[in-house]
């Protein structure tokens, strides 16, 4: 960093100035901006969380959770979920040998296995729709569709963030944006992991109970 | 400040170097396998329904601790004790809401006899 | 999934139709002229100066964040004149309609509101003034003065920066097209459930307060991320977390709780639309909904959102009281402390905005504890504040005048809040007019430090300062309208009048109604003396010009720059020594503010992304609002796609050559020795 003889000193030797000041570390200023935005989306998980505690109780007359979860059909949505993190991890380190084709081999791999997370969870509730069990049925059958589909939602979003940065490493290589937008997605795609976690638990199993 | 700057290759950046495929490949097996286990308890009801809950929320919130350690790599170290010093703070946070939250309604449903009902 | 609508509805027109326009109301036909009548002669105006260039180069597209906040705070203003006629007019409304045989006009039985109307305007007066006026005003300042105050050379993300505006900006501009085109919600601005349910509310005013709260609050959620990581990552050599200046310290209290909290409000109106517009069962009073669950969400939020304004508010006053006695803050380390308190107590206070909800006494007995407890931080600022006054040289000058008329108000409405505090007090006087006169009471305090804060950073960043014989009537009509429109409604509330009365019942209240009447007039006044003061100062301004240190017995970082601020703040980064860096600079004759050389400074290259990201999502909400599906959907899609090329944009900063630098510096050098005090600020008094 700057040192003493860079910076304008007064008389007495005191630096005033510091012209040798590069700035900040842009890619972990957009990393922490990044972290606490997935702060706030916890959030969100949070209050989805507490509406649940709130209704899971209020079946008003139609299905509980115990008649509508899968736990081990939800536990394959976990095994996918785990194993695409864990290909994004590979992608990461691959980033760390700066090899442009296993950051985008590995991120091809985490998508594929995000894809067929997605396919599971459409299944799941294509099916709960053709049994009438719908949403506009109960508070608790509201909560359980907005809870488990928000989670959905941030799976598809991450998705489409994929492709772009196998796009843009493939464009651009490993500039500082590039980086410092992978690292970002790899916040972004772990935190999906820890909510499934919280998702597998409160939903699935405690449903199951 | 952390001492990497623009002109430095991104890719030796401290946030980088900081993946570990070991971290990452005992990350996927130790939640997996908790996951499995919580699984296992309750579809073969091994305990009381009560019992049951704690055990299994205990093994998520020690999975979500593993992996805020071996994948995020959560630590006091330079270049991650920001991010792990803004997660301690919302923790609380998030433990308020929803426990607030739960003992609230609880009270109110006493009291007010519709818990459960779905009105 | 979608609901079954009453009434008409079409693929490509969504709800719209001609008859959504109430030409039919001459109140609104009078505002629409009047909008009409103002925007042309802006457009004139601008057009007619050929200025539309300049504009759009200059303002629409900045990416500069002294320039955002100047737009925020204007955003903020505008909004606030509209909150203000609706207040006038709520006034007007219940002393016209009060006892059974007053008169009705323009189609009202009583008074000149129809309720329909009159529960708009309550329900508009509440969701502009907290979301797009204070809100705005106070971001706005932090937008300004935070990075300077760290010494950046600007935020953290400043293309992010702009979103959050132009995302503020359209939430505005959606609460103002309801007044055209549908109606507002009429549902308060805490969207009472199940009032604001589709078929207590078919209308699309709910909808228009939904989506204009929820497009604001992602920018406030933005602004709040990039305050944060300004302060944390971009602080200048030597600017430790023991020297940080108490209004960043607020700042990044204040945004902590924003990050926070804001999103438990996203979920709220979120799962209220979903009850909307897809038929779940959240807050509905069938099928398992739980209508205390959307109040229990919304004052998650809503009381979090209280100390975030009122946090910033208390940084503006612990800035221009040390200013202005002459004198180092009292108590820092305190300070910081009750500033961080304040937050985390926040988060255990919520439940005392519907302590009559049936919760049990347990439940009551923390949340009143809680409650009672933010006492204590709010109580060592007031002391602190006290103690930097206590035996100081005090100049009265109007951004002072400000920050102690601040302090008489968090004594009256801090200690009203203690009375509301106590549940057996809350029950009694639950839903009267004593909550209202609390709860504005709060505001005004945080209105008054605004008002403070604009005055004191200024000349920072116009140059010159506002003028003061008119500041200070501006201050004393406030102070006036104040005490006789709050002071009535503290005593109505006692005799038992509730809130959101289109109608009073009681003939015998209709004196102190009419006193609140005058009282509005005083705030008149005083508008009209703030536009005065505006108009006289940038007419005088040659006359009130300022160096870099505005007020001559500043303390803090920014007062380190020119006056007005280059666009890169400082030409060298600063080295910082003490807690109040320019004090310190001064006490030890280091005022000359020029450094030994110039060095290439990185500049955000401006952009018009921003903007069009904001259009889209005011397409984005009105498509909702309207139920239009084409739309939605087009501006949803339009968003990504804005993001994913803004994305591919690698040209997105330029370089300041260290000659072009130092050129400039050397101009405003020129500029500055015409202006008394000049380059190192105005001479400095002897500390006593």
């Amino acid at each position: 960093m700057s040192t003493q003889n860079t910076r304008t000193q007064s008389s007495a030797g005191v630096a005033l100035w510091d012209e040798g000041h590069h700035g900040h570390d842009v890619i972990s200023t957009r990393t922490f901006g990044f972290w606490l935005y997935m702060l706030s989306d916890a959030m969100i998980f949070a209050t989805l969380f507490a509406a649940y505690a709130v209704l899971a109780s209020h079946t008003a007359g139609g299905p509980a959770a115990q008649d509508i979860v899968h736990p081990w059909y939800a536990f394959g949505e976990t095994v996918l979920v785990f194993s695409s993190v864990l290909a994004f991890g590979f992608s990461v380190t691959a980033l760390k040998a700066a090899s442009r084709g296993g950051v985008i081999g590995w991120m091809a791999v985490a998508l594929l296995l995000g894809a067929g997370f997605l396919g599971m969870e459409i299944h799941e509730f294509a099916g709960l729709a053709m049994q009438g069990i719908v949403p506009a049925r109960s508070a608790f059958l509201s909560s359980y569709w907005v809870l488990v589909l928000t989670h959905g939602l941030h799976m598809a979003f991450g998705l489409i963030w994929m492709l772009v940065m196998m796009y843009q490493v493939a464009r651009y290589g490993f500039s500082t944006d590039v980086v410092a937008r992978l690292l970002s997605l790899k916040y972004f795609w772990f935190f999906q992991a820890v909510m499934w976690v919280c998702v597998f638990t409160v939903i699935y199993l405690h449903g199951a109970i | 400040m952390s001492d990497s700057h623009d002109h430095e290759n991104p890719v030796q950046h401290p946030e980088v170097q900081l993946a570990s495929r070991a971290g990452y490949v005992a990350g996927f097996i130790l939640t997996l396998g908790l996951m499995f286990t919580s699984l296992e308890l309750v579809t073969h009801h091994v305990w009381a329904p009560f019992k049951l809950m704690v055990a299994t929320s205990a093994a998520a919130l020690v999975a979500v601790i593993l992996q805020s350690y071996l994948l995020f790599r959560l630590d006091l170290s330079k270049a991650q004790r920001w991010n792990t010093f803004a997660l301690i703070i919302m923790i609380p946070l998030f433990v308020l809401i929803i426990a607030l939250t739960w003992w609230m309604f609880q009270s109110l449903g006493a009291r007010t006899m519709i818990h459960g009902m779905g009105m | 999934m979608l609901v079954h609508l009453q009434g008409p509805w079409s693929p490509l027109w969504g709800r719209l139709s001609l008859s959504e326009v109430p030409y039919h109301n001459m109140i609104v036909v009078g505002a629409f002229a009047f909008a009409i009548v103002l925007g042309a002669a802006i457009v004139g105006a601008v057009t007619y100066a050929g200025k539309w260039g300049y504009l759009w180069r200059e303002w629409l597209t900045t990416v500069d964040h002294k320039k955002i906040g100047v737009m925020y705070i204007l955003l903020g203003l505008v909004m606030l004149f509209r909150g203000f006629v609706d207040a006038l007019m709520m006034r007007t409304q219940q002393m016209m309609a009060a006892g059974p045989h007053a008169a009705g006009f323009l189609g009202a039985l009583h008074g000149y509101l129809p309720p329909s109307h009159f529960d708009q305007i309550y329900s508009a007066h509440g969701t502009i003034m907290i979301i797009l006026a204070v809100t705005p005003i106070l971001v706005g300042l932090m937008n300004i003065v935070v990075p300077l105050q760290v010494g950046a050379r600007d935020m953290a993300y400043p293309y992010l920066n702009a979103v959050g505006l132009w995302l503020t900006a359209m939430a505005a501009a959606l609460v103002m097209l309801s007044l055209f085109l549908g109606d507002f919600s009429h549902a308060g601005w805490v969207g009472l459930a199940p009032l604001t349910e589709l078929p207590y509310s078919p209308n699309v005013g709910v909808d228009y307060w939904m989506w204009a709260i929820q497009i604001s609050s992602v920018g406030t959620t933005l602004g709040s991320i990039n305050l944060i990581a300004t302060i944390v990552k971009m602080r200048a050599p030597g600017m430790t977390w023991g020297r940080l200046p108490i209004f960043t310290w607020t700042s990044l209290s204040t945004n902590i709780i924003a990050l926070s909290s804001f999103p438990v409000l996203a979920v709220a109106l979120f799962l209220l639309s979903f009850d909307r517009y897809l038929g779940t069962h959240f807050f509905t009073p069938g099928l398992g909904g739980d209508l205390m669950l959307y109040t229990n969400l919304f004052w998650i939020w809503g009381h979090p959102e209280v100390y975030f304004v009122v946090l910033p508010a208390f940084g503006i006053i612990s800035e221009i009281v040390p200013t202005f006695s002459e004198k180092p803050l009292f108590g820092y380390i305190t300070m910081v402390i009750a500033s961080m308190a304040i937050a985390g107590v926040s988060w255990s206070v919520w439940l005392h905005h519907f302590f009559t909800m049936g919760e049990g006494p347990a439940v009551s007995l923390y949340f009143s504890v809680a409650t009672m407890l933010v006492g204590i931080p709010t109580g060592v600022k007031v002391f602190n504040w006290a103690f930097t006054m206590y035996r100081a040289r005090i100049r009265y000058d109007v951004p002072m005048l400000w920050a102690i008329g601040a302090l008489a108000l968090l004594l009256t409405g801090g200690l009203t809040g203690m009375m509301l505090a106590i549940p057996a007090i809350n029950y009694t006087v639950h839903n009267s007019v004593f909550v209202v006169a609390h709860f504005h009471n709060m505001f005004l305090l945080i209105a008054f430090a605004a008002m403070g804060g604009i005055n004191y950073w200024w000349p920072k960043v116009f140059g010159y300062k506002l003028d003061e014989k008119t500041g200070r009537l501006v201050f004393w009509y406030w102070v006036a309208g104040t005490i006789v429109v709050f002071v009535p409604m503290y005593t109505l509330g006692f005799m038992g009048m509730t809130r959101r009365l289109d109608y009073v019942a009681h003939p015998s209240w209709l004196p102190l109604l009419q006193l609140e009447e005058a009282g509005i007039a005083l705030y008149c006044l005083a508008l009209y003396y703030q536009l005065k003061q505006i108009y006289v100062s940038i007419r005088d301004r040659a006359a009130n010009r300022v160096g870099a240190d505005a007020w001559g017995t500043s303390r803090s970082l920014e007062w380190m720059t020119l006056s007005p601020v280059p666009f890169y703040n400082f030409a060298v980064t600063p080295v910082v020594h003490a807690r109040d860096e320019w004090a310190w600079r001064r006490e030890h004759g280091y005022t000359n503010l020029r450094p030994s050389r110039y060095v290439d400074i990185h500049m955000p290259r401006n952009t018009a992304v921003p903007l069009v990201i904001g259009a889209l999502s005011f397409a984005l909400g009105f498509g909702l609002i309207w139920r239009i599906w084409w739309l939605t959907a087009l501006s949803l899609v339009g968003i990504v796609v804005a993001m994913i090329i803004r994305a591919g944009d690698t040209d997105t900063g330029y370089v300041i050559a260290a000659a072009d630098v130092e050129r400039m510096e050397k101009q405003a050098d020129l500029r500055a020795q015409t202006v008394p005090g000049g380059r190192t600020g105005q001479p400095i008094r002897a500390v006593p």
